[in-house]
């Protein structure tokens, strides 16, 4: 190699290696979201002390009051197990500053001006729901089209959609969304809250140094309690709750994870009085071959997924969000 | 894996001291450097690598064919024009069957027909619009050039050269093939240089991009119905700023990797807000897609010298062209169609010696006209374009901080756009002067207010979709 090969070289490996050490806790967070393994298990805790330093030095004022918030709204483990018979206690979770961090950044819709302040979280009035839609990518796309039909008979109802792509209840260090939903129901007065997510779901759950790994029994009950904190979070607060269903997936994993996923959701819903809306009968079911198209009886063959074979087309968008629009202007009748 | 993502930092120190160590053995390094090519783009799909693999074979074999013809003008051409269909047709096939077949479901039953097309699923591998308008100048090139390299090596390099295999700026054979021959290809070449455009690139895309698409562009474009005029208005122009400094950043940071390479990419952008017509607007913007449709679409469809009706049709046709390959969507043929009409507009203006414009109003109508069309290419579709327009006109329900905060950006936006040269020419001076510890430090720091700034995990650049 020529000099100045090795010299370009020593200045680039040099400040790769110094960034890495100024946010390897932002890294480990990144790694963990991604590839599900913790750089934590393989590395001295001292390494990490340079980025946690700056990272507390830097957290922006936001970041703390949304720490905070988050702190006093996280439902003590035995709050939420006895709002759920034969529900399990789980450790008291503490966000992350990632968590708070993708908070920052994430969506908000305000579908009309009337302010959140003086609303009171409730049942859901026929006049003007407040309704929160919370999820990964899927629910980014359905979200716009739910709402759009909702708006038709909630003129003056308010709409906040902050789903965030690359989210799950997995990697709580990421995007932790039990918290998110409760600060934000607390904080704006929602009276219903709409959930789609769980393709970015099934990889091992790491927790307080323990792995669990999916799909054991173990992780089932990890992700369960993850499902009942939102859910008795809701039930406490006579907020109204709609978790719709996984539909088929082409990757095996992700096939899997919805199959063991859809049945959490499906039966902590039901224990908790709330609706399941299921999805596989509209554009696939879980217990059949991969397709990206349905039969339409009047186009014939319509594509309803999309290449990746998780998400969906606006055709497809469109047979989920039109029987879910249905479902909830007839239980807020 | 992405190009800003930490594994792609931690790959390229692995990769890029293999690379140079072989500059000595010029076969073994482009063999090393293809490998690397197949390996990236197989971290975002391996059968989009394996169908590269197979294209680039086919590509090759066309171009031997084309030599191999020297002396019958008529077979060579015969063999051209295969070889050609049989380039763009994976792209055709890919991009736009479903698009086609859809149009088919839509029109046909009413027409009494049956639609016929049948349903397929292709996978459309990544970078195709890209790697395909490269084979059409590899092909160009092989039935021009007596004397072109005509090695598998020399195709499968060409048509994976991992810093533009994604989203361009789109490589010219004869350029590429001069490019590896020179003795600089293979080392680093201007390294302060390529770290200034890495650490801007990376500042556009990560900070400036994200933030306006974040804090304005996607929830008008989600909801284009809910928002006043003002903030439709700071949408819309937001999103012209977020495609520019995405798009403008990621060929920013493709130029500095491909100078650490040793190898000098074309520049793409040229500060194309600052045109004074749409004209000039597309010899600023995404350079390399309009001089290739300009060489290789428009001139061969006669160009200006097929007479005034005919130029302004084969003008249109390139427009409409142009919009079309950035996907199989009406947005963007409509995109396309705006600017083809936009250039029709000013070629009769010029036509009836109307004089030019002042530099300042001419300016301000093109960027009105670009902001305008790029509703149309950011929108799902026309209904949902026609929706956010329509916006326009409803009176704002209140002050809204966050649009005077952009008008403040746009202010610094224009200052740097014009001051780009001196600020790349200052701020390079300023690395080659701190070589050593003291850059390190540079990088470091800049990089961690870059990284402090963007949102978390790893965006995506807008133009990965075409």
């Amino acid at each position: 190699m020529s000099t100045s090969a090795r010299q370009t070289f020593l200045i680039l490996a040099s400040s790769v290696c110094i960034s890495t050490l100024l946010w390897l806790d932002s890294l480990d967070g990144y790694l963990n979201a991604r590839y599900h393994v913790q750089l934590t298990d393989y590395l001295p805790d001292s390494l990490f002390t340079p980025s946690r330093t700056l990272a507390s030095v830097f957290r922006t004022d936001d970041e703390e009051e949304s720490t905070a918030a988050a702190e006093q709204t996280n439902t003590p483990p035995d709050t939420a197990a006895s709002a759920a018979p034969g529900s399990q206690s789980e450790p008291l979770e503490q966000p992350a500053l990632l968590a708070a961090q993708a908070r920052k950044h994430s969506l908000g819709v305000a579908q009309s001006a009337s302010p959140a302040s003086g609303a009171q979280s409730g049942p859901v009035s026929t006049g003007q729901p407040r309704i929160l839609f919370a999820g990964d990518s899927m629910m980014q796309g359905l979200a716009p089209f739910v709402i759009a039909g909702l708006r038709k008979t909630y003129p003056n109802a308010y709409f906040s959609d902050q789903s965030k792509q690359s989210t799950g209840l997995t990697v709580k260090r990421y995007f932790d969304w039990p918290t998110r939903i409760k600060e934000e129901v607390l904080k704006q007065k929602f009276q219903a809250v709409v959930i789609f997510l769980g393709p970015n779901d099934p990889w091992d759950i790491y927790e307080d140094g323990v792995r669990y790994t999916f799909p054991s029994e173990k992780w089932v009950e990890k992700y369960r309690s993850r499902v009942r904190e939102v859910l008795a979070f809701c039930k406490e607060r006579n907020v109204d709750v709609i978790w719709v269903g996984l539909p088929n997936m082409r990757d095996g994993r992700v096939k899997q994870g919805a199959i063991v996923e859809n049945k959490v959701f499906q039966e902590e819903a039901l224990q908790y009085g709330f609706d399941y809306f299921p999805t596989e009968h509209l554009v696939g079911s879980l217990d059949m071959p991969f397709q990206k198209q349905i039969d339409d009886p009047v186009k014939g063959k319509v594509v309803v997924r999309a290449d990746d074979g998780i998400h969906f087309t606006p055709t497809g968008l469109r047979l989920i969000s039109s029987p879910l629009v249905e479902l909830m202007k007839a239980r807020w009748q | 894996m992405s190009f800003i993502s930490p594994e792609f930092a931690f790959a390229a120190l692995l990769f890029l001291p293999l690379f140079w160590s072989l500059h000595s053995k010029r076969t073994l390094q482009l063999w090393v450097l293809t490998l690397s090519s197949y390996l990236l783009y197989s971290t975002w799909s391996p059968e989009g690598a394996a169908i590269l693999l197979v294209y680039s074979i086919s590509m090759w074999g066309c171009g031997n064919l084309i030599n191999s013809i020297a002396k019958e003008k008529a077979w060579r051409v015969l063999a051209m024009s295969v070889s050609l269909i049989l380039c763009t047709s994976i792209l055709l096939m890919t991009k736009y069957y479903d698009f086609l077949r859809q149009i088919a479901i839509d029109t046909l039953p009413g027409l009494g027909l049956q639609d016929f097309l049948p349903l397929t699923d292709f996978v459309v591998p990544a970078g195709i619009s890209f790697f395909t308008f490269q084979a059409v100048t590899y092909l160009v090139w092989r039935y021009r050039a007596e004397k072109a390299p005509s090695s598998l090596l020399h195709a499968a390099v060409f048509l994976s050269f991992w810093p533009t295999l994604f989203a361009g700026p789109i490589l010219r054979a004869e350029d590429f093939f001069k490019n590896i021959q020179d003795e600089e290809f293979g080392l680093p070449r201007e390294v302060p240089r390529a770290i200034y455009l890495i650490l801007l690139g990376m500042a556009q895309k990560l900070v400036f991009s994200s933030w306006l698409a974040d804090t304005f562009v996607d929830t008008a474009f989600r909801y284009p119905d809910a928002l006043d005029g003002l903030q439709t208005g700071a949408a819309i122009w937001a999103y012209s700023l977020q495609i520019f400094l995405d798009f403008s950043g990621y060929s920013l940071i493709v130029t500095g990797l491909a100078l650490l390479l040793g190898y000098r990419v074309p520049a793409n952008f040229t500060q194309p807000y600052l045109a004074r017509d749409l004209r000039e607007f597309w010899r600023r913007w995404h350079i390399t897609l309009s001089s290739f449709i300009r060489d290789y679409i428009y001139i061969p469809l006669g160009g200006s010298k097929a007479g005034g009706v005919r130029t302004q049709i084969n003008l249109m046709l390139a427009m409409l062209i142009s919009g079309i390959w950035h996907g199989a969507n009406t947005t963007f043929f409509v995109w396309g169609a705006l600017h083809g009409a936009g250039m029709l507009v000013i070629n009769a203006y010029g036509k009836l010696g109307l004089g030019k414009m002042p530099r300042v109003l001419a300016n301000a109508l093109t960027l009105l006209y670009v902001a305008f069309a790029w509703v149309f290419f950011r929108a799902n579709s026309c209904d949902s374009a026609w929706q956010l327009l329509q916006q326009l006109a409803v009176p704002p329900s209140a002050f809204h901080a966050d649009v005077g905060l952009l008008c403040a950006f746009s202010v610094v936006f224009f200052f740097l756009s014009a001051q780009a040269a001196t600020l790349e020419a200052w701020a390079t001076g300023i690395f080659e002067r701190a070589w050593g510890w003291r850059l390190v430090t540079m990088i470091c720091l800049l990089s961690f207010g870059v990284v402090q700034l963007c949102p978390s995990g790893i965006p995506s650049f807008i133009y990965y979709r075409f």
